[in-house]
């Protein structure tokens, strides 16, 4: 375990080092001189070139890297352009709105995409198999913001049951706070649900005919205990890979939920600094995405080669 | 002399189309994504009016027989807009779908041959890549070069590379060790003509089921972005654009959200049905 452990924090260490040099030349490859943006138009050369002296823009990049660097480790992202705070303290500010909407989606996810994924391959080429099957590639198939707006349309302007967008903080008004969440977490549910139905369903058809099971089923051990106690736990590895997979699809598709919705969260921060050319919030944001992403991936990786032991005997081998 | 090996690299292009098309559901996905494409072709001849023609004694009108879809704020044809947008949707598509694979194999084609330090360093280059979620990287991409179609498929296509990588360099890592692999490396055939003879075309057939897993998302994605505001820019007809445009009007003229979704949700069905079709098809080692 120790040794897949360290290879696995040496790799995220790499990518995460890595990440940081993409972020770096990105940023610095964004159209305008960042010294001009500073004075505003118009200044003196004079003064900008103080400001480049100032700020070390006149140095190597390398040497600007280190520099970036060696403030960005002690969590300083400068300030926003927009705002004057932070960058640091904006992205916190919208992470626990993001975490709900999204900790809720996957909840839903997992609560309509787990059950009716061992349904189908249970009573595989039925009715039901069929039913899961369609609503599994109508999930996969159907644009996120399109159905945002589409039950907008039904529960908010047809039906009047539910608010169309808006967010209320959980701590003021609890109540109002999860009926607001309803539309967007189905939402953004909707296709990460689609997808664990598709792999539980293969995973689970897999499982049921292999050498193990079979010699459950020989055993005597009733269908039931076959399907809980045996298929089922390797489903559940399935359930962890996916949604290890597809966080960055999570995160994405908070940036339109949020949008749409509009919930003031970490995604539609993105899109408020992209729009208003706030550049150290763009840096910031690429930066703590990428460092989130990574590190969930190393936890979701330690997870499942603790589910499943196949993956720490096999990881020399790969 | 060269050693006679049985090489599996086989693509029954006939029997194929002939097993896909056997199936149900396999058949009506082709079916739906070639006309499609068609229209989007045909964009011209098939649409009835242009799509910046403003109609204006029929301004948000709703479906009527001169306007099946209804007209938008500016009394444009929905229809005739959602028949053009497809050409904007097919073409991000295919051109990031095109620069993924284009980039992505040849990679992973080495990658997977000479294994060792290369390899490693193209893992781990990969898995830097990977911690971008797909729209971090597409507003980066927007922010340094600006909203446009092209820049949405670069940004799309450019995120699906690290997994093409991936998948192509995994199957060239199994086929190396095949003996009509082997038996062509112990013959003394120069590297190249390894690769390019004998392994590549034996991945040929999960490249083509990955092209089908891309381009419905690679779509989804252009329209994802176009509605976001960094894809493609208004006038030009759009799906993710005209749903933009409709959203103030959901309460007065729900028709304008109809039918930009139904166009994006019956591209990416019917090319996922064709991508499942073929997976099963082609892939014997997906038995489901």
């Amino acid at each position: 375990m120790s040794r897949y452990f360290l290879r696995r924090a040496g790799e995220s260490l790499i990518a995460l080092w890595l990440a940081t040099i993409v972020v770096f030349i990105g940023v610095r490859s964004l159209p305008g001189d960042p010294a001009i943006a500073m004075s505003g138009e118009g200044r003196e050369p004079a003064a900008n070139a103080l400001i480049r002296q100032r700020y070390g823009l006149d140095e190597p990049l390398p040497i600007q890297y280190l520099r970036w660097i060696s403030i960005t480790i002690t969590g300083d992202l400068g300030t926003s352009i927009r705002t004057g705070q932070p960058v640091t303290a904006e992205i916190l500010s919208r992470i626990p709105t993001t975490l709900e909407l999204a900790g809720l989606a996957g909840l839903f996810a997992i609560c309509f995409g787990l059950p009716l994924g061992i349904a189908a391959a249970v009573r595989r080429g039925t009715r039901l198999d069929y039913l899961a099957g369609s609503v599994g590639l109508i999930g996969l198939s159907i644009p996120t913001f399109w159905l945002g707006i589409v039950l907008i349309l039904i529960f908010a302007v047809w039906l009047e049951v539910l608010p169309a967008s808006g967010y209320v903080p959980f701590l003021e008004d609890p109540i109002q706070n999860l009926e607001r969440m309803i539309l967007p977490v189905i939402v953004l549910g909707s296709a990460l649900g689609a997808v664990l139905l598709r792999q539980v369903r293969s995973g689970m058809i897999g499982s049921l005919g292999s050498d193990y099971v079979r010699t459950a089923r020989a055993k005597g051990l009733t269908e039931r205990q076959v399907v809980v106690g045996h298929a089922l736990r390797n489903s559940l590895i399935t359930v962890v890979t996916i949604l290890g997979l597809e966080l960055g699809a999570l995160i994405s598709g908070s940036v339109v939920t949020e949008s749409i919705f509009l919930i003031p969260g970490f995604g539609r921060l993105i899109i408020e600094a992209v729009s208003r050319r706030d550049y150290p919030v763009i840096q910031g944001v690429a930066l703590f995405s990428a460092v989130a992403y990574i590190a969930i991936n190393f936890g979701v990786d330690l997870l499942y080669s603790y589910l499943n032991p196949k993956v720490r005997m096999g990881s020399t081998a790969q | 002399m060269t050693l006679v090996t049985a090489d599996p690299a086989t693509f029954q292009g006939k029997g194929v189309a002939r097993r896909l098309m056997s199936r149900p559901p396999t058949a009506i996905g082709c079916i739906v994504a070639l006309t499609i494409i068609v229209v989007a072709i045909a964009a011209p001849i098939v649409a009835p009016y242009a799509p910046a023609a403003n109609d204006f004694d029929a301004i948000l009108s709703p479906p009527t027989f001169a306007h099946p879809m209804g007209t938008d704020e500016l009394g444009r044809d929905t229809l005739s807009r959602a028949i053009w947008g497809a050409r904007a949707s097919m073409l991000a598509g295919i051109l990031a779908t095109l620069l993924a694979v284009v980039v992505a194999v040849p990679i992973g084609l080495i990658s997977g041959f000479y294994r060792g330090r290369i390899d490693g360093l193209t893992m781990r280059a990969t898995d830097a890549m990977l911690a971008f979620p797909f729209l971090i990287v597409a507003v980066l991409l927007t922010a340094i070069l600006g909203p446009s179609l092209q820049n949405a498929a670069l940004a799309i296509g450019l995120v699906q590379i690290p997994k093409l990588i991936r998948i192509t360099r995994g199957e060239v890592l199994g086929l190396r060790e095949e003996s009509f692999v082997q038996a062509a490396i112990a013959d003394g055939a120069p590297d190249r003509s390894v690769i390019f003879r004998h392994i590549l075309p034996n991945t040929l057939n999960v490249l083509l089921v990955q092209a089908t897993v891309v381009l419905p998302f690679a779509i989804l994605a252009e329209a994802t972005l176009s509605f976001l505001g960094l894809g493609v820019q208004p006038p030009t007809p759009s799906w993710g654009v005209m749903l933009t445009a409709a959203q103030p009007y959901l309460g007065t003229a729900p028709w304008l959200a109809i039918a930009p979704g139904m166009a994006i949700l019956l591209t990416t069905l019917s090319f996922n049905l064709v991508g499942d079709g073929l997976r099963d098809v082609l892939d014997p080692r997906l038995d489901r």
